[in-house]
Order: structure tokens, then sequence, then C-alpha cells
């Protein structure tokens, strides 16, 4: 017999102040979260960051989760949308360097080969997270969708196409 | 399994979270007590200044108001301080000399050893 309360009973009590509501969710869902910002943001310790204000946005508005979509989905939903703003304000950051001093080519370099995280890096955003979520996180092409705010199809061919550059960049560096 | 693919894999295996993490769930508690009070502090704030702000509002006639009040307490001011002396003298008057209370410090049990 499993005892252990589903998402909605946890949401529910969260709602009505359980702080040990709250602590079982971050506790039960933080892998997913962290994993998923890990695989689109090449520093760990930014991606555990991000995770930590995903959860605090999620305790601040968890009167908007509607149990239509799960709550993983729903959090990692939280996540992107953190990530999207957290490279805006990034690469504001960095072209204020870049004015400063101009940026190192790293692939002037002819030794240089891509490891897989780099290789993710070079997919577009919307694939490399469709990528991270569908096969780094075992994710569900429509639960994929939600989180994303992308249609079905086209995740469906993110994840496709994701995958096929992935590997052509990794099977072969050295073409 | 090409070796592309076997790549693909440990990555994924090297960038997962662990399970469980207490340090992560404590690191989030500790964000929302921070969100909690500063929300508390900003309420504080805000009920500080609706305060100031209704004061200096309300001001003119506050001030009217109490003017009113303590000129009508004049002609009862002098009646006052009487009635209050007489009571703190009524209240001495009744009281118990200090001695006897020294007396029975002294001699608790009443012994009658005392001239």
């Amino acid at each position: 017999m499993n005892l252990s309360p589903s998402d909605d009973e946890l949401v529910a009590a969260a709602r009505r102040g359980s702080q040990g509501a709250f602590r079982e969710i971050v506790e039960r869902h933080q892998q997913a979260v962290r994993a998923f910002l890990r695989r689109t943001l090449a520093d760990p310790a930014d991606a555990d960051d991000l995770a930590q204000e995903t959860f605090l946005a999620a305790w601040t508005g968890l009167w908007r989760y509607r149990s239509q979509a799960s709550l993983r989905s729903w959090l990692c939903a939280i996540a992107w949308k953190k990530r999207l703003t957290w490279d805006r304000s990034r690469r504001r950051d960095r072209l204020r360097l870049e004015a400063l001093e101009p940026p190192a080519h790293a692939d002037q370099c002819p030794d240089r080969r891509l490891d897989v995280g780099a290789a993710l890096a070079t997919l577009p955003e919307a694939q490399r997270a469709a990528v991270a979520l569908c096969l780094g996180g075992g994710f569900s092409h429509a639960e994929a969708a939600g989180t994303l705010g992308l249609p079905l199809g086209t995740i469906k061919s993110h994840v496709e196409r994701g995958r096929a550059k992935l590997l052509a960049v990794l099977g072969d560096p050295d073409e | 399994m090409s070796e592309a693919e076997t790549r693909l894999a440990e990555f994924w295996t090297a960038t997962d979270a662990p399970s469980r993490d207490l340090a992560f769930a404590l690191a989030v508690e500790e964000r929302i007590a921070r969100r909690l009070m500063l929300i508390d502090v900003a309420g504080r704030i805000a009920a500080g200044l609706i305060a100031i702000t209704a004061l200096v509002v309300f001001a003119p006639a506050l001030l009217a108001l109490a003017g009113e009040f303590v000129g009508s307490l004049d002609p009862a001011g002098p009646v006052l301080a009487a009635v209050a002396a007489l009571g703190a003298v009524m209240i001495r008057l009744t009281r118990a000399p200090v001695e006897a209370w020294l007396g029975d410090l002294e001699d608790p049990v009443g012994s009658g050893t005392r001239p």
C-alpha cells in the first residue's frame, strides 16, 4: 500500500501553509528541475541557483497551479522561464564585458574537441530544452510541450533533429 | 549502441541531480524565510507610512479636538487634585503602623519579649 501523498494533496496542504508539504514537493521534484537546468546551462552552480529561484517562485505562485498539468511539468515550466530571463540578463552582462575587452574565440583552436555539453550548447535554445527534457529527463513529448509552451509537433521535431545533430557532432568530432 | 550514444547517455547520468538532497531543500526554505521577512518588513514600513500620512493629514483636526478637551478639563483640575490628595491621606491613615509590621517581623509568634 502506497502511503505517500499525491502531488495534488501536497499542493493543497502547502496552500494551507504546511511547510512540511512544500518541503516534500521540493524533495520530490528537485531532481527533475535541477537536472533540466544543469543540461541547459554550462555551470551546475548557476543551475542550482536558478532551481532554488524556481522553487521560490513556485511557492509564491502555488495558487496558480492547476492539476491538469503534472507538478513536475509545471515546475520545469517555471524553471524554463527563469532560464530564459537569466539568459537575457547574462547576455546583456556579456555584451557590456565584451565592450571593455574583446572575447577570445575558442573555436580558433584546431585541437579543441566538443564535449557533450558544448555540443548541446550548439543547439538552438528551444531544441536544447526539448532534448534535455525528453532524452535526458524522460519527459513525454506532450509533457515537454506543456512545459515549454510549444506545439506537440514542434517538440517532436525538436527532439528528433536535436538528437540527430548531437549524434552527428559527437560521432565524428574531427569532421 | 554507438559511441556517440554512449557518450550522450553518460552525459545524462553525469548531469543528473541526487534523488534526495536535504541541503538543497534547506536552501530553498532559507530563501522562502528571507522572502517572508522582506514581506513582513515591507508591510511594517507601509503601515508606518500610512500612519504617518494619516497623522499629517488629520493633525489640524486632532489638535483642535485635543485643545477643546484640555480646555474643558481646566475648571475641574483643582477639584481632581484635591480628590487625589484626600485619597492619598485616607489611604495613609487606614494603613497599619509600620512599627506593628516591624514588631511582627521581630516576634512572629507574639511571645511579648519586646518592650
